[in-house]
């Protein structure tokens, strides 16, 4: 069943790729290999995955009618919902994958990025922080919006508080960048990979900085902060599904 | 043999008793439930396929508390819920197949087969490339019926299936369903009469989340036996008749009433005693037409 269930969500492939070609595009504006003014590429990446993952879960989640037969001829409403969000995850973080692997940090002119206030570091490894800082993000996301769906139900009311903290935070995220907001805000920043990893300064240029300074653990606290919330989510949800009561209106 | 002790169902948000104190037996063969819109049918049949839980009381399987043997019982359960949406996307074999895996049949050539057999039995064959989102509300019912087949089960438990079928899909789908219940407990619910009429023995009648009546159908018509009677005559008559004897329906042709009422003794003189049909009974035990 989980093979079918593949197949049938192999659209995610080249939709999600569309998405994040598009948004990257209109960030820089350029595509994906030209460096964009700052690292805002992963900000655009985390959050046209997080929107775009939530909208093909309300589509592809369980209806009430399938975990009703499920649940007579032997599955329990956990493990349709595993079946049917397994797949959509694993596609979505496939491109997501290649989207780092093609991506290209080039140091930037810092003419071109005057209003940027923090200083920017970008390690040589950045592709593996990149890649945690995605997955952290897109669990996140995804988390909170099955935890909200389960609650109420319901698969478009829960896509709501998802958006809002995008819109909220992707604000924030460029007031913290530009100065304007306080930099321990980032500590509560969903997408904090955007001014990058601060613990990977060396010592002589932090020390010349503040702002670095600060900077230095925040995004390994950020990212342990992100990930313990939302397997905090997640372990709520699979109690209420575990429960199997919920089925009642479940996906209606 | 099901045992239904004392059933009671609340819904979370809801204010009244969706089931108030049910207690009904279901010996083998096709038991017919029967009651208006909201009498509690769909939720009595979701308790017993284990796809919810009661608020209060027992339901024994052979004996057992189904609580206990939940995991058994859907091994030997066929269920099919009233909404007809199964998974629209997908064509019949495909959606028989995925079933047949949530059944544990996991050999290929076994599923095939047995698929094939089941599409003969309801009558699809031909439509195995459509998608079941293109199907009609019968050839969806024939599905859904398959789909119940599926793993030879012991008890079917099928939710309005005649609904808004034609009357030639009707009788189709109600010979099928007397075709299949050979050794099986069909539990079956409808608010259309007739469908009891050609198929079941025992019935139970559901108004309001309680029993009106539970037995033999042979006996539900014969208590009438004696007591009923019609009668032709005024729109005065009928009010006459609305207080003083359960109506259970009225005619007008031409501008003449014609009243079927039950009553010990007829309550106008010019009343005939009549023949109680199913109907009748049905009306009078839920107390007589209401408009
Ligand atoms: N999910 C629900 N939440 C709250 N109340 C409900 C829910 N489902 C049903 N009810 C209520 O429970 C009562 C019985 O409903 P049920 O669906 O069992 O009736 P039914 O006999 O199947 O009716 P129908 O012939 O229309 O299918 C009704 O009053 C209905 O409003
Ligand atoms: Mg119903």
């Amino acid at each position: 069943m989980l093979k079918k269930s593949f197949k049938s969500s192999l659209y995610v492939i080249p939709a999600a790729l569309a998405v994040i070609l598009f948004s990257t595009y209109l960030w820089s504006p350029s595509w994906l290999i030209a460096p964009p003014p700052y690292t805002g590429f992963v900000f655009q990446l985390e959050s046209a995955l997080a929107v775009l993952l939530i909208a093909f879960y309300s589509f592809i989640l369980t209806n009430k009618y399938e975990i009703e037969l499920g649940l007579v001829n032997g599955y329990g409403t956990l493990k349709l919902a595993l079946i049917k969000a397994l797949p959509v995850f694993v596609c979505s973080a496939a491109v997501t994958l290649a989207a780092i692997l093609a991506y290209r940090y080039e140091p930037f002119d810092t003419g071109a990025i005057s209003n940027i206030r923090i200083p920017i570091y970008v390690p040589d490894d950045y592709r593996i922080y990149m890649l945690i800082s995605a997955f952290v993000t897109v669990i996140f996301f995804s988390s909170l919006y099955f935890l909200i769906r389960v609650i109420l139900r319901n698969c478009f009311l829960p896509i709501i508080p998802d958006l809002l903290i995008v819109t909220v935070f992707g604000g924030l995220n460029e007031k913290i960048l530009k100065g304007i907001a306080d930099i321990r805000m980032c500590l509560l920043d969903p997408f904090i990979t955007s001014y990058f990893v601060g613990n990977a300064v060396p010592n002589e240029i932090a020390n010349k900085y503040p702002e670095m300074n600060l900077l230095r653990n925040a995004w390994t606290f950020n990212r342990l902060f992100f990930l313990t919330l939302s397997v905090a989510f997640l372990a709520a949800t699979i109690v209420l599904l575990r429960r199997e009561k919920l089925h009642r209106g479940f996906g209606e | 043999m099901i045992e239904i002790k004392n059933l009671t169902k609340v819904y979370p948000r809801g204010k009244k008793k969706a089931l108030d104190g049910v207690n009904i037996a279901i010996p083998n063969g096709i038991f017919g439930l029967i009651g208006r819109n909201g009498a509690g049918k769909t939720t009595l049949m979701r308790i017993v396929a284990t796809v919810m839980d009661q608020t209060d009381g027992v339901i024994f399987i052979d004996g057992v508390d189904l609580k206990k043997c939940k995991s058994d019982f859907r091994k030997s359960l066929g269920y099919l819920p009233q909404s007809t949406k199964l998974m629209p996307r997908l064509n019949i074999v495909e959606f028989l197949d995925y079933i047949c895996v949530m059944r544990g049949i996991k050999d290929k050539a076994k599923r095939r087969e047995l698929i094939a057999s089941i599409i003969e039995t309801v009558g699809l064959v031909g439509e195995e490339k459509k998608q079941l989102g293109k199907y009609s509300g019968g050839m969806l019912r024939r599905a859904g019926i398959a789909q119940a087949m599926i793993g030879d089960p012991k008890t079917l438990i099928i939710d309005e299936p005649t609904t808004g079928l034609d009357p030639e899909e009707r009788i189709y789908f109600l010979n099928l369903l007397s075709r299949i219940a050979q050794d099986r407990t069909i539990i079956f619910s409808t608010h259309i009469i007739s469908d009891i009429e050609l198929l079941c023995k025992n019935i139970c009648i559901l108004e309001l989340g309680q029993v009106k009546y539970l037995g033999d159908k042979e006996n539900f018509i014969n208590v009438l036996e004696g007591r009923m009677f019609e009668h032709e005559g005024t729109s005065d008559d009928e009010a006459k008749l609305r207080q003083s004897a359960v109506v259970t329906s009225v005619s007008y042709v031409e501008g003449v009433a014609h009243i079927k009422y039950v009553a010990d003794a007829p309550v106008l003189e010019t009343s005939r005693p009549t023949e109680p049909s199913l109907e009748d009974a049905y009306i009078n035990a839920l107390g007589g037409v209401k408009r």
